[in-house]
């Protein structure tokens, strides 16, 4: 877990140079927003990184698929009709705790209860090197039995 | 007051007087009658023996035909002063000497005829004996004697004079011990009656009348009285202790209170009153009350007062009253009748609660609502471009990676970009107010707010049904009634989950509680969850919500405030459970409001509450 924190702060800028690099770090990325285009044009961003992306345009479908599928990290919109972020988040950290959440918001200020929720809050807007960095930063290590450069 | 005019004590005396009477005149009568037979019996006797001796005295000159020795013989009647004839007469019945006590008249009658056998009787005043004369077993002659009833009216005035000596004497004695036994039985009497007539007069019910010794009927009446007293006195006592701590609590409350009569005549105030107003009793007494209120408001407050006295129903209403100092305070002033067991109104009983410092802290409260509503409509409008600002940087940025395939990000970029443009160009209509009230049309501000939140009702797939027809201008400030709509269809929106139905419908109407005031009406409708029955009375307070997580509860209370601005009003209906569940929401708007102005605010906020009915079906 150490060596991952430790390496995650040079990554993303390897990842974004190196190509080859990112796709040892590939991750199944949930993608939780009521707006459309802001969905889409996320998901072509997080793709051209090498991830891949599984789409929800609610809470409520974004927890149905959470359930059903493994889940490397959630990148979550706050300010939702319906289901809200926050209750979005409380749920998938009672099902699986250890899954990170990314947060995004609109709002400059961010209610207190829902801080602690989240691995990391990014405020929509200029947001897109702060959203690669955070992926890069939690995605999971490789795994031992999976790709043989991931002990280089 | 009763007055006593034949007291017990007379009364008992008169009696014992009419009985000693009746027994002595019994007594006396029977005396007198028996006295009478007797004094006849014997005057007759009497009679007869002197009969009989003059018959024995007149043998001898009746044998020897002496006249004058007879006329002497009966001379001696002279010593009998009550006889009146007396004659001597033959067995022929002849005349033979006579005796006369008046000397004048010397008739000679006949021996009368006896009468029924008797030889002696009392008749027409007078008594008669006949009397024969016999000598050696022969007739010879007879006697006849009259006499007067003088010694009987003689004997009878004296014992009448005797009589009603001691008649009298026994009526005195009978006075004296009367007088003096009846004092046993009637003092106690007058004493209580002195007493009874002592307290109703002095109204002391402390006083008792004087126990008696004897244990009899008036011993007991007196006790009963007297215990009756202690009772009305108790009762006295505890209704001025509880007259006390009402005037107490009367006076000791904050408020102002009064009591009137049913008529509405004001009779009572308490301190309160008498210190805000700085008046007196006197100027204050009855209708007097009318000299603190503000004479422009005065004809409503006496109309709507005289109709709950007609009516008997609540009086309720915001009216100012003058303070010593000269300045006017708003009071929320309610009344209640206070009925009998039959349901007739008594009185009325009022109280005049100050509302001025809550009126200022209520509008304190709404002016920093409405920045705190300008805050988060910021923080909302922020919100709102940040999303499409967002998708537009990362549509860059992959086109900057990707040189080769900008088309599509550009054109999603684009779209974002003419969405942060649209949402600018309607969130500043909620900024750009006037400082005076113009003349806007309401389907066209209508049309703004559906814009404005036009994508969340896209992505929820909303249903919009509107019907807004042109021409509807009303005078008003149009960011707040923008702000009202807002909220209004904000919260439709939010109550509807997908494939939900909007209705927003705007006509020319007048207004529902009086007839004359023309506007327009706007009703927003949904087919959303729907208010409970038991959140409907709280949904215009403030700070009460149901979305804790993004609301802060003073949507709708500042939409109120603001219908009510404008003197307007608004109206909510709703229906829960699965089936036709919704809510919708009525607002009216005159379409001059602001010159509607002889009108005081106090009276038309008031007013507008009245107006607010918010049933839940």
């Amino acid at each position: 877990l150490s060596s991952r924190a430790a390496g995650g702060k040079n990554r993303p800028a390897a990842a974004i140079e190196k190509p080859e690099l990112a796709e040892l770090f590939m991750a199944i990325i949930l993608c939780i927003d009521d707006e459309p285009n802001p969905l889409q044009a996320r998901k072509f961003l997080l793709e051209s990184e090498g991830h891949q992306v599984i789409e929800a345009a609610s809470g409520k479908e974004g927890l149905r698929i959470f359930q059903s599928e493994s889940i490397d990290i959630v990148v979550l919109d706050y300010w939702m009709s319906g289901m809200n972020g926050l209750t979005v988040a409380q749920e998938i950290k009672r099902l699986r705790p250890h899954t990170p959440i990314i947060m995004l918001s609109g709002f400059p200020e961010l209610p207190g209860e829902a801080v602690g929720l989240a691995d990391r809050w990014i405020l929509k807007g200029r947001g897109t090197r702060d959203l690669l960095v955070a992926v890069a930063e939690l995605v999971p290590p490789p795994k031992r039995d999976g790709n043989m450069k991931s002990g280089a | 007051m009763i007055k006593i005019r034949d007291s017990i004590s007379k009364k008992l005396t008169a009696l014992n007087m009419l009985v000693s009477g009746t027994a002595l005149l019994v007594a006396c009568a029977a005396l007198f009658a028996y006295d009478l037979s007797s004094f006849r019996q014997t005057t007759l006797n009497d009679l007869s023996i002197q009969a009989q001796i003059i018959g024995s005295n007149s043998v001898t000159p009746l044998v020897f035909n002496d006249a004058k020795s007879a006329q002497q013989a009966l001379s001696a009647l002279q010593a009998s002063p009550h006889i009146v004839y007396a004659g001597i007469y033959r067995t022929n019945g002849q005349f033979f000497a006579g005796y006369w006590r008046t000397k004048t008249v010397h008739e000679t009658p006949p021996i009368p005829a006896a009468q029924g056998g008797n030889t002696r009787w009392f008749r027409e005043r007078e008594f008669t004996v006949v009397q024969p004369i016999v000598f050696d077993g022969k007739l010879v002659g007879t006697v006849y004697i009259r006499s007067d009833i003088q010694a009987l009216v003689d004997r009878l005035k004296n014992y009448a004079l005797i009589l009603v000596a001691v008649a009298m004497l026994a009526l005195l004695a009978a006075l004296l011990i009367s007088r003096t036994s009846q004092r046993a039985i009637a003092k106690p009497i007058a004493a209580l009656a002195e007493t009874a007539r002592a307290v109703s007069r002095d109204k002391n019910y402390g006083a008792r009348a004087a126990p008696t010794a004897d244990m009899d009927e008036v011993s007991v009446l007196i006790n009963s009285f007297n215990e009756m007293l202690a009772e009305i006195q108790k009762r006295d006592t505890a209704l001025q202790e509880s007259e006390d701590q009402f005037r107490t609590l009367a006076d000791s409350v904050s408020q102002l209170a009064w009591m009137a009569h049913s008529d509405g005549y004001l009779f009572w105030y308490n301190k309160r009153w008498y210190e805000y107003t700085g008046t007196t009793p006197e100027q204050m007494s009855g209708w007097g009350w009318q000299s603190v209120h503000d004479p422009k408001l005065l004809p409503i407050v006496l109309e709507r007062w005289r109709a709950s006295i007609t009516a008997g129903k609540a009086f309720e209403m915001v009216f100012p009253l003058r303070g010593k100092d000269g300045t006017f305070r708003d009071f929320l002033t309610l009344a209640v009748p206070v009925r009998g067991a039959d349901g007739k109104v008594l009185r009325w009983f009022g109280t005049n609660t100050d509302i001025t410092e809550q009126r200022r802290s209520e509008e304190a409260l709404r002016r920093s609502e409405k920045l705190a509503a300008t805050g988060r409509l910021a923080a909302s409008i922020a919100h709102e471009i940040n999303n499409p600002l967002e998708a537009v940087t990362n549509l860059i940025y992959l086109a900057q990676k990707n040189p080769t395939n900008t088309g599509k990000y550009l054109e999603m970029a684009d779209q974002e970009l003419e969405r942060i443009s649209e949402i600018t160009r309607h969130t500043l209509g909620f900024f750009r107010d006037t400082s005076t009230p113009v003349k806007i049309n309401i389907s066209e501000v209508l049309l703004d707010v559906l814009n404005l939140y036009d994508r969340k009702i896209r992505f929820k797939k909303i249903a919009v049904k509107t019907r807004l027809p042109q021409g509807l201008e009303i005078t008003c400030f149009p960011g707040e009634i923008r702000q009202v709509f807002s909220n209004l269809v904000s919260n439709a929106v939010e109550a509807m989950e997908e494939n939900g139905r909007l209705c927003i419908k705007a006509s020319r109407t007048h207004d529902w509680t009086n007839g004359y005031r023309s506007g327009v009406r706007v009703s927003v409708l949904d087919t959303g969850c729907g208010v409970g029955r038991d959140q409907m009375p709280k949904i215009f307070e403030p700070f009460y919500t149901t979305k804790k997580d993004v609301g802060t509860g003073l949507g709708l209370w500042l939409t109120r405030g603001l219908v009510q601005k404008h003197h307007g009003s608004i109206r909510v209906k709703s229906r829960t459970g699965s089936l036709e569940a919704g809510t919708v929401f009525s607002v009216f708007l005159p379409r001059e409001p602001l010159q509607d102005q002889n009108q005081s605010p106090e009276v038309s906020i008031e007013t507008g509450k009245r107006n607010l009915h918010a049933t839940s079906e």
